[in-house]
């Protein structure tokens, strides 16, 4: 019988959070996720303000960051601007994990058309290039946060359901599955209390990697122009500097610090991943009994 | 006989992915609000003249029979005319901007891999080491640098500051002025295309490299790799012809799964440099709502990938007998 006890619940927390690079990676975004609130207590400028310097400055001692063309403060709207990566990101990672769970497990489980047809259509998801669909969709269907996330998990959930379906392919050979079927089990029970607790360290690290897609993506929509106009988010900001030329003109501090911002989230959620897997190995030892 | 049963298997693959990107690509213009021909029609015109727009087009006709036309027209290579660069047909602006495209992807496809395979082989065989550890550091931290954003370093970096390499275009406007002889070309064409690739290599070489190691370090676990071991081979011979070989593997079907990511990246490298290859285009024909070159694109881009998936597929079960089964 494979159990997933309690013990391993409390083994695999342990595990994560008693290592500098789980802990690390935990910091990074609770980090980003505060700041926001905290920014009016460091920098005195309001992100959206118009004219709070020049145009254009490199940093001094009032602007650490320099200001926009419009003479916003930088180093305010990096601080603020965290937060949208962090959400978007995040929740793409939820709901995405949960639709590849439900087409996933059954795409493994059950033979036949069903689960051919479904298998098909991830193979192809994971073929067409997502990038241009995510422009073209997000260009139709509006700038709005909530329709980047809803883009984002229709165009991400594949690669997890892929994985999830052929681990679930080989879990349903084994004898636990087998007795749990000859106890009587039907087919949604089988999937919910055997398999279902089996996969949850692949949904669990293929939720974060696809996290780390969202928020690469997601930046890379607001750079192009694609994102809402108003919001302060790291993208946005790349996308004023290279519409007002100051990448032309080397404005590097404009430049650098949304993208190391994104890179650092980013990287962030990476150690998380890299954490999980060896703190989830106790869980998939478990299920191997 | 397995071998043919495996590419049959495969060849249906192809072809249901293939009905599938067609009809994903006439659908979603049709599907979203507005009109296709937003563009050309403007309130001051009659209702008349709308129409008139709209049938020139080929939008009055029942979906069907547009369905029709554009199946005949996408296997005849005939795209329709853009919207953007009106009267040009799709087909030659798609024949103009595809080379620059497969000159970059084509380059940074080859160097990430290889690069990829030596630093995961080595990582792989100090396993466990800080060398090891700083590796797979890395490779995450490359993979966690937005594509475009490097893009942006880049071309402040050493095309705005010290000004070593051009910050648009695939050659030297100068040489088609004043003529230049090949060498001269080929070192514009260098020049241009350098940055680029090295934006779209630095996100690859973090996930070949990740690969690769894997791949290697259950080789290296091998009863093979321990028996050659015991007879006495030098380590770097183990290594390099009998571990590299088998790790390759993996790698080859990346290489065709991660195309469709390669191409996700040359829209926004093409787009910050100015690069004019399919990335430029895609981005320039969806903000003009220019559907035609959009699906041409879209079309030629998915099918690109598909069949060079399909190409890894059938080379992977060439070299690797046991999948066939």
């Amino acid at each position: 019988m494979a159990q997933v006890g309690i013990h391993v619940y409390r083994e695999t927390a342990r595990r994560f959070f008693l290592s500098v690079r789980g802990t690390l990676g935990i910091s990074i975004i609770i980090l980003f996720l505060v700041l926001p609130t905290l920014q009016p207590y460091i920098v005195h400028f309001s992100p959206q303000t118009i004219g709070v310097g020049g145009s254009n400055k490199p940093p001094d001692s009032v602007h650490l960051l320099g200001t926009t063309q419009l003479g916003q403060d930088v180093f305010s709207q990096f601080l603020a601007g965290g937060i949208v990566s962090v959400i978007v990101g995040t929740l793409t990672g939820i709901f995405a994990s949960i639709l590849a769970t439900v087409i996933g497990i059954p795409a493994g489980y059950f033979r036949g058309k069903f689960s051919s047809t479904l298998n098909l259509l991830t193979d192809v998801f994971l073929v067409i290039p997502i990038f241009p669909l995510i422009i073209v969709f997000a260009l139709y269907l509006g700038p709005s946060l909530t329709n980047q996330i809803l883009i984002l998990t229709l165009l991400t959930w594949p690669f997890t359901a892929r994985v999830i379906s052929s681990a679930v392919l080989s879990l349903r050979e084994r004898a636990f599955v087998a007795s749990a079927a000859m106890a009587g089990g039907s087919g949604a029970r089988i999937m919910r209390s055997e398999i279902l607790p089996n996969v949850i360290p692949l949904i669990l690290s293929n939720g974060v990697l696809v996290i780390v897609f969202a928020i690469l993506f997601q930046a890379a929509i607001a750079f192009l122009g694609l994102g809402s106009p108003t919001l302060v988010s790291w993208g946005n900001m790349l996308y004023y500097a290279e519409q007002s030329g100051a990448v032309a003109s080397g404005e590097w501090w404009w430049v650098i610090p949304p993208g190391l911002g994104i890179t650092l989230l980013a990287f962030g959620f990476s150690l998380i991943l890299l954490q999980l897997d060896a703190a989830l190995s106790t869980w998939t030892q478990a299920g191997r009994k | 006989m397995a071998l043919k049963k495996y590419i049959a298997q495969r060849s249906i693959f192809l072809v249901a992915s293939f009905l599938i990107i067609l009809l994903l690509n006439f659908a979603i213009p049709r599907l979203m609000p507005g009109n296709p021909v937003d563009r050309f029609i403007n309130p001051a015109m009659t209702p008349k003249d709308q129409q008139d727009i709209l049938q020139t087009f080929g939008l009055t006709q029942p979906l069907y029979v547009q369905f029709w036309l554009y199946l005949k027209g996408l296997l005849t290579g005939n795209y329709g005319v853009s919207f953007l660069y009106y009267p040009i047909p799709v087909a030659t602006i798609l024949e103009q901007r595809i080379p620059w495209t497969l000159l970059l992807v084509g380059a940074a496809t080859i160097f990430s891999t290889l690069i990829g395979m030596v630093l995961g082989m080595r990582a792989a065989s100090k396993s466990g080491s800080k060398e090891d550890s700083f590796y797979v550091l890395a490779s995450m931290a490359s993979r966690s640098i937005p594509t475009f954003w490097l893009s942006l370093f880049l071309l402040i970096t050493f095309g705005v500051t010290f000004r070593i390499f051009p910050t648009t275009g695939y050659f030297s406007t100068q040489l088609l002025l004043n003529g230049g002889n090949t060498w001269e070309y080929i070192q514009s064409i260098f020049m241009h295309s350098f940055l680029p690739v090295v934006a779209l290599m630095a996100y690859l070489i973090g996930g070949n490299l990740l690969i690769m190691r894997a791949s290697a370090l259950s080789t290296l676990n091998e009863d093979f790799v321990l028996t050659m071991r015991a007879i006495g081979y030098p380590n770097s011979k183990v290594i390099y012809n009998h571990v590299m070989k088998n790790a390759f593997l993996p790698m080859l079907t990346n290489i065709g799964i991660q195309l469709g990511l390669i191409a996700s990246g040359a829209v926004l490298v093409e787009t910050v440099f100015s690069y004019p290859g399919m990335g430029l285009l895609i981005y320039q024909a969806t903000l003009a709502r220019d559907y035609p070159t959009l699906q041409g694109a879209f079309f030629v881009l998915s099918l690109a990938v598909l069949l060079a998936v399909f190409a890894t597929d059938i080379l992977y079960s060439l070299l690797d007998p046991r999948i066939r089964r």
